[in-house]
């Protein structure tokens, strides 16, 4: 096997965020990679979009993603707390335990279904067992 | 010398009890067992099917008892302990798990030292839940090696139904330093991929780099390699902003195994256990989730500087 020379590594464009109205509220398709380094990206145009919707349905289609690490479970929990504190109903569809392990591991299925935010944001969610 | 604790209120332990004879597997099994159901525990016992059916028939049945064979709940050992430590996590307070039987024995001696790892880093995974465990060692077909790695990774020997301190106990921290853990290093050929990483945005990128060249040389599983990709994500992110850059990713690529080195330049050492405890309100979970996406992860501090993340995966 040859060794590879070491390889210069530079950025690419890797998720895609669409927000689109629907007649219950709003739906968020996600596609491509979400990671540490565009989660908080991620929840910041959610959370734009939420304060217009308030009280509304939000539907967060995972289908499209073909990676998320830890932060990117965080981030999805945020936005569900966020969503929940808001009075607006978060469901996700295309949450895929073969494909994201990481939500897997972190339990992040057990947490959006079972676990309505309580708590304040400074303290954070709790976290998904 | 302490007994074993009567309140209702077990805590932890991870008693060892090495054994000559069928009658003193038996007996010190019924006394442990006793001892669970009469506190309101839930016990558990293991083993081979053999070993299991001898057990059953001395023990009997009862509500709060459950036996286990091993080939099902001890088929790897990183997958046994956060199997072990999910299910005390969601019982939560209130309910002490007794747990005892035989670890099994690996087909080699690196499947063995693996086995006694996990023995050790049970002391650091599950020490924070009502959790005991009377692990039972054979000293008539055991070799001896392994009886030696038994008495450095359990914190408590039992002799005669009374368990004692063991002399040879050596925290998780310093077994992974003990020569009878066997800690792995990285393959002695060049690697088949080496990247040097300096920020968050170019992680998506060594991430392709890594996934092709896993998929192109290694028969390892898709599943596999999608699981090491999250776990080696999580390690460089972690060295870029809890250590320093650059990191460097080292990947070596075998037919059934994926073997990753990941390679800071900070200067502070990291904790060789970092990541077996089960996080706590959203704290740091990165290492933690690593952990249970690979067969095997080590963690040192090279004199150099730096710390450098061994990851295993077949």
């Amino acid at each position: 096997m040859q060794r590879a020379p070491d390889q210069d590594v530079t950025p690419r464009p890797t998720l895609d965020v669409r927000i689109s109205d629907t007649s219950t509220g709003v739906l968020v398709h996600l596609a491509g990679e979400l990671d540490t380094e565009n989660a908080s990206r991620f929840v910041e145009a959610v959370t734009r979009s939420l304060a217009a919707h308030a009280g509304r349905e939000v539907e967060v289609d995972l289908s499209g993603l073909t990676f998320l690490d830890v932060a990117g479970v965080r981030a999805l929990a945020t936005v569900h707390d966020r969503a929940t504190r808001q009075g607006a109903r978060m469901r996700v569809r295309g949450l895929d335990a073969t494909r994201l392990p990481a939500a897997a591991v972190l339990g992040l299925d057990q947490y959006l279904r079972a676990r309505p935010a309580r708590r304040d944001e400074s303290a954070g969610p709790n976290p998904p067992a | 010398m302490t007994m074993r604790s009567d309140s209702g209120h077990s805590g932890y332990s991870h008693d060892l009890l090495v054994h000559h004879s069928d009658d003193e597997l038996v007996h010190g099994t019924r006394a442990f067992v006793e001892q669970g159901l009469a506190s309101g525990g839930q016990v558990l016992v293991h083993g081979s099917r053999d070993r299991v059916g001898l057990l059953r028939q001395e023990l009997g049945a009862h509500p709060r008892l459950e036996y286990g064979f091993d080939e099902e709940l001890y088929q790897a050992p990183t997958d046994t302990l956060f199997a072990y430590q999910r299910k005390l996590a969601e019982a939560g307070a209130g309910v002490d798990f007794w747990v005892t039987g035989t670890v099994p024995l690996g087909r080699d001696a690196a499947e063995r030292a693996a086995w006694a790892r996990y023995e050790s880093a049970v002391n650091e995974a599950l020490s924070a839940y009502s959790f005991r465990a009377l692990c039972t060692y054979d000293a008539r077909t055991l070799p001896g090696s392994v009886i030696d790695a038994a008495r450095a990774t359990h914190p408590t020997v039992s002799t005669d139904l009374t368990s004692r301190t063991s002399p040879e106990y050596v925290d998780p921290a310093a077994f992974l330093a003990d020569p009878l853990a066997q800690v792995p290093g990285p393959p002695g050929s060049p690697p088949s991929l080496a990247i040097t990483i300096h920020r968050l945005d170019q992680l998506a990128r060594a991430r392709h780099q890594v996934r092709t060249t896993a998929r192109a040389s290694s028969a390892v599983p898709q599943r596999s390699i999608d699981e090491l990709l999250v776990a080696v994500n999580e390690v460089v992110a972690n060295g870029l902003v809890h250590g320093a850059p650059p990191v460097q990713l080292s990947l070596w690529v075998d037919v059934t195994t994926l073997t990753c080195r990941v390679v800071d330049s900070g200067m502070s050492a990291l904790d060789p256990v970092t990541g077996y405890r089960h996080p706590e309100d959203w704290g740091p979970m990165g290492l933690w989730a690593a952990r249970q996406l690979v067969d095997e992860l080590f963690i040192s501090s090279p004199a150099e500087g730096g710390c450098s993340v061994l990851l295993t995966k077949t």
